[in-house]
């Protein structure tokens, strides 16, 4: 440390300090020789010259931290005088530090963390992209479409990763599978669970060690005969079993089936994806018991991840174009029919979180809100520190008549600067910590997870930090030294009011008010913007009546209810939520309106050949009877799927208008035939329904068919939604619901039991979320920026006392001088808003794909956060403005 | 950290260098020289430990410092006290004496 410092110190002083030291000594060494020593005699006498020199030196470094102190001490008292100072400075920085360091909190989790397992940068996940003749006949997982009819995923067939795993250029490879919706029942209680499927050599190649119990080991993983064997998440272990040692051991039933939990995770390792803990890891070869379709030896269907580590010393290019042919190699050795083209090896790093990309449009728009705040904060800052060197304009002239160095008034009110940061920094951390989780839960939803928490570590600290200093020593810096560059003699003359330097501080004061508002300007757009957007989405037509609709999910074991049976129950369950009292009708579907879940197929009408490219395009939507008079979605014409749609009656689908648009234009829809992309077989059109929003707020009604739910064969496969249109507020109903429900089976437990307003509400969650941080952002830089006028132009009326005087004394009229200030006031203020409105012309673009409705350059946001920032501007130099007019002349004069 | 525990020999040096310079402004060498003599060699301090001490006194703000020109029109540091300096050699000066008075009973007991 004292080396450290003197270091830091020599590095500023050393050529003259050094220099003193040397003469000095030599000088005394001469004298020794004049008086008759010889040279050795007088190094003897002197003992050694490096120790002595040392020790100089370490008696001016003690000093220097001795000063240090001195300066915090005479800062702090210097803060503690001007209360209302201190408090707005700390306040705008906390505010902008705090901001900030919530936003990185979830920056740092989703885009820079790496997993906390050995060697993490090494990681690679295995991906592919491929032509419009793709080899998979179905892909479950991520999956990306590419212009030109070409796609990419990240999942891979089961014996593909077999093949693979034989290469030279990883050390080992490793496969899993995200499955969220599991049924879990512990002690009685069934819920819903996440889990991931990992292979039997995952942890031992991760290097993750459980802290209880042991791990899932390639023994666990053996096909046909795999042990029913669970590791918990470190949080499902806390949440469920109390952090107690007792669940070692014990069984809990995963799907209806009953597993041994072996061991619980690290709380550091809770899957591959940010903010989504897993709760329950499983051995891969139980992927029946999650879903029983599928088969891992099935070639055709790619679902799995694939991550290894990359060999040292092995490049990524060549590791690239090796896994490449391999993986041509295992396609082709896997899959029977060659024409098709085989699909391209990718990396990416495996190292981070896997669902970023998901997550990056909002991370950087934040980041830019929080950014700018931190900017009007900082210019909030200078300009206060310089408004306050201006008025210790004398005191600083004192200070320096009597001999202090520039550099030690400098660093004295740097030092000020600084002491404000850190109080700034330190709340801004505290600000920061109970923000973090703020925004991951605004948009999350409120009736199915848990809380979201993101970890707040050391590097978020540091980040607060660094921005604490730069801040101080950048904004802190410039009045410092404009204020001690002064000529001692007219500053103290003229009480540090009119002396001419004090012009240049108004510029520079007005500049920062001008750059302040531009900023300002930005985010007030930006919550214009985002506001409107909110209000366009909810005021978009729906094509179906939200009002008094409660909705059930659920998700069955497939061990327990399949096919036919699995109808059965529900039309069973539809027959007892008939009779709950208040209910008007009750239905069933694959998923809720504007949740997000969608299903699409292929339209073919019969005897048409439709282009190929359209087949994404159409929406599959399976439905029980009364489905459309319980949402309220308009039969146009034809008839609604109702009870003669059975299992084994002729197979039938009603149309929205869309879809008729698009297929049947002037033609009759009603009576055709046609097929989807699946074995679903021909369908019969009987109905054409109404146009109505199916997978989110944003997306208009797509072209959409429904089809009859208890024709079709894997009916519900996964969870499927109840939905009841009630007399009464759906709230009053959810535990007869529930009942009803745990009447038929206590294994269906229900969960997400929401209205579908509330689903809406839920769907709106991120364009809610925008409008909400960027009008609060918009405010405080409003707040800010009236601090700031107000100072500046208060200043300047103070500073230009005498001049009023002698204007009215003159005969200027009080209304005169109140549009003097204004006017300036305004000019100022006339002068961001352009700046700023330039700024937001160029940055809107940005937000092009988050509005709604809405161009980028609306010129409602934009003239609407012009007005609203001349409005707060005018009222804030109003003050200082009456201030002038009330001028006396005569004490004015006289103060003069 | 930065007020070090002065031992009494420190403390003695510190004590000999405010005394000396008390008569008026010196060098470095001619403290070293003046303390020779009028201990007759009784006290020799290795010369080299008079500069640091010189350095941390005068950062203390006891002494003050300035280069000027001996009489043989050599450039030399010269120390001289400042007001601070007086009182601190005051209260030293009395100090000590009640150190010696100490010092010398206990010898005389025991």
């Amino acid at each position: 440390m004292r080396r450290m410092l003197h270091a830091l110190r020599s590095a500023i002083y050393k050529t003259r300090l050094e220099r003193e030291m040397e003469e000095e000594i030599a000088f005394h060494l001469n004298m020794r020789e004049r008086d008759g020593h010889t040279p050795e005699e007088a190094r003897t006498r002197f003992g050694s010259v490096v120790r002595a020199t040392e020790q100089m030196r370490d008696s001016h470094t003690s000093r220097f931290l001795e000063s240090v102190e001195q300066d915090v001490r005479y800062a702090l008292r210097a803060l503690r005088r001007s209360p209302v100072f201190t408090a707005v400075a700390v306040a705008s920085l906390a505010l902008g530090i705090g901001a900030n360091s919530a936003i990185f909190t979830v920056t740092n989790a989703v885009l820079l963390k790496l997993l906390p397992v050995e060697r993490p940068e090494a990681l690679r996940l295995l991906a592919w992209t491929s032509g419009p003749k793709r080899v998979m006949s179905s892909v479950n997982g991520s999956y990306e479409r590419k212009p030109g009819g070409r796609a990419g995923s990240d999942s891979f067939s089961y014996p593909v990763y077999l093949a693979l795993k034989k290469n030279p250029f990883f050390e080992d490879m490793f496969a899993f599978k995200a499955w969220s919706g599991v049924t879990t029942v512990i002690g009685g209680e069934s819920e819903r669970t996440r889990v991931d499927l990992v292979s039997g050599n995952l942890y031992e190649t991760l290097g993750v060690r459980p802290v209880a119990g042991r791990a899932i080991t390639p023994a666990d993983d053996v096909a046909g005969t795999p042990s029913h064997v669970v590791v918990l998440g470190y949080n499902y272990w806390k949440r469920r079993f109390g952090s107690a040692a007792g669940a070692l051991n014990s069984t809990i039933r995963v799907n209806n089936e009953p597993f041994t939990v072996i061991g619980v995770n690290p709380p550091s390792f809770d899957g591959f994806r940010a903010g989504d803990p897993v709760d329950l890891f499983l051995p891969l070869a139980s992927i029946p018991v999650i879903d029983q379709h599928i088969s891992r030896e099935d070639a055709s269907f790619w679902w799995l991840d694939i991550m290894g580590r990359l060999q040292p010393g092995v490049s990524e290019g060549s590791a690239l174009a090796g896994m490449n042919v391999a993986l041509q190699q295992a396609v082709r050795a896997t899959l029977p029919q060659q024409r098709e083209e085989a699909p391209r090896m990718e990396f990416k790093p495996g190292g981070k979180a896997l669902n970023s990309g998901s997550f990056h449009t909002t991370i950087y728009l934040f980041t830019g809100l929080v950014g700018l705040v931190l900017l009007i904060a900082c210019a909030n800052l200078a300009s206060l520190l310089l408004a306050r060197a201006t008025s210790r304009t004398r005191e600083i002239a004192v200070r320096l008549a009597l001999g202090a160095g520039r550099w030690r008034v400098v660093r004295q009110i740097l030092t000020e600067s600084m002491v404000l940061a850190i109080a700034g920094g330190a709340a801004g951390a505290i600000l920061g910590y109970l923000g973090k989780d703020v925004i991951p839960n605004l948009m999350g939803n409120d009736w199915d997870r848990p809380e979201v928490q993101f970890p707040f570590d050391y590097k978020v600290l540091g980040f607060t930090l660094l921005l604490s200093v730069v801040t101080a020593l950048l904004f802190g810096l410039i009045p410092a030294l404009l204020a001690t560059r002064q000529d001692v003699g007219p500053a103290l003359k003229a009480g540090g009011r009119s002396s001419t330097r004090t012009g240049s501080q108004m510029r520079l004061g007005k500049l920062l008010v001008v750059s302040q508002i531009a900023l300002s300007i930005l985010l007030l757009v930006a919550a214009g913007l985002f506001s409107r957007t909110l209000v366009n989405l909810r005021g978009s037509a729906l094509g179906f009546n939200p009002d008094r609709v409660l909705l059930v999910s659920v998700s069955p074991p497939q061990s327990l209810y399949r096919g036919e049976k699995r109808t059965e129950m529900y039309e069973r369950v539809l027959a007892r939520l008939r009779t709950v009292s208040g209910v008007r009708t009750a239905t069933m579907s694959a998923s809720a309106l504007v949740s997000g879940d969608a299903d699409t197929t292929g339209f073919r009408p019969t005897g048409r050949q439709v282009p190929a490219n359209d087949e994404d395009l159409t929406y599959v939507h399976d439905v029980m009877p009364d489905y459309f008079a319980t949402m309220g979605i308009p039969i146009l014409a034809g008839r609604a799927i109702d009870a003669r749609d059975s299992r084994s009656g002729a197979k039938v689908a009603v149309i929205n208008q869309a879809l008729a648009r698009r297929f049947f234009p002037n033609q009759k829809a009603i009576g055709t035939t046609f097929t989807d992309a699946g074995k679903h077989g021909t369908m019969l059109i009987v109905g054409i329904c109404g146009d109505s929003k199916y997978v989110r707020m944003r997306e208009d009604a797509p072209p959409t068919f429904y089809r009859a739910g208890s024709q079709t064969d894997a009916f519900f496969d996964d969870a499927a939604v109840f939905a009841l249109k009630t007399e009464v507020d759906p709230t009053l109903i959810i535990k007869a619901a529930r009942e009803a429900i745990s009447m038929e089976d206590r294994n269906l437990a229900p969960f997400a039991i929401r209205t579908q307003e509330q689903q809406i509400d839920q769907n709106l969650a991120p364009a809610r979320t925008f409008a909400m941080l960027a009008s609060s952002f918009g405010a405080v830089a409003l707040l800010l920026v009236c601090i700031g006028i107000y100072g500046i132009m208060a200043y300047n009326v103070a500073r230009r006392t005498g001049e009023m005087g002698i204007r009215m004394a003159l005969g200027a009229q009080k209304s005169a001088v109140l549009g003097l200030v204004l006017r300036e006031t305004l000019v100022v203020a006339a002068a961001g808003v352009t700046l700023g409105l330039f700024a937001a012309l160029l940055a809107a673009r940005l937000t092009a794909s988050l509005l709604y409705n809405l161009k980028p350059y609306d010129p409602a946001s934009l003239a609407g956060a012009a007005l609203l920032m001349l409005l707060f501007a005018a009222a804030s130099g109003l003050i200082p403005a009456r201030r002038a007019a009330s001028v006396e002349p005569g004490a004015a004069l006289r103060e003069e | 950290m930065a007020k070090a525990k002065k031992d009494a020999l420190q403390g003695t040096l510190d004590l000999l260098i405010l005394k000396t310079l008390s008569r008026g402004a010196m060098h470095g060498y001619g403290i070293a020289i003046h303390i020779g003599q009028v201990s007759g060699d009784a006290l020799r301090v290795e010369e080299g430990s008079l500069y640091p001490a010189l350095h941390r006194i005068e950062q203390a703000g006891l002494l003050s410092s300035e280069w000027r020109l001996t009489e043989t029109g050599r450039r030399a540091k010269f120390y001289s006290l400042a007001a601070a300096g007086r009182r601190q050699l005051e209260v030293e000066e009395q100090e000590w004496a009640r150190l010696i008075k100490g010092v010398s009973k206990v010898l005389r007991y025991a």
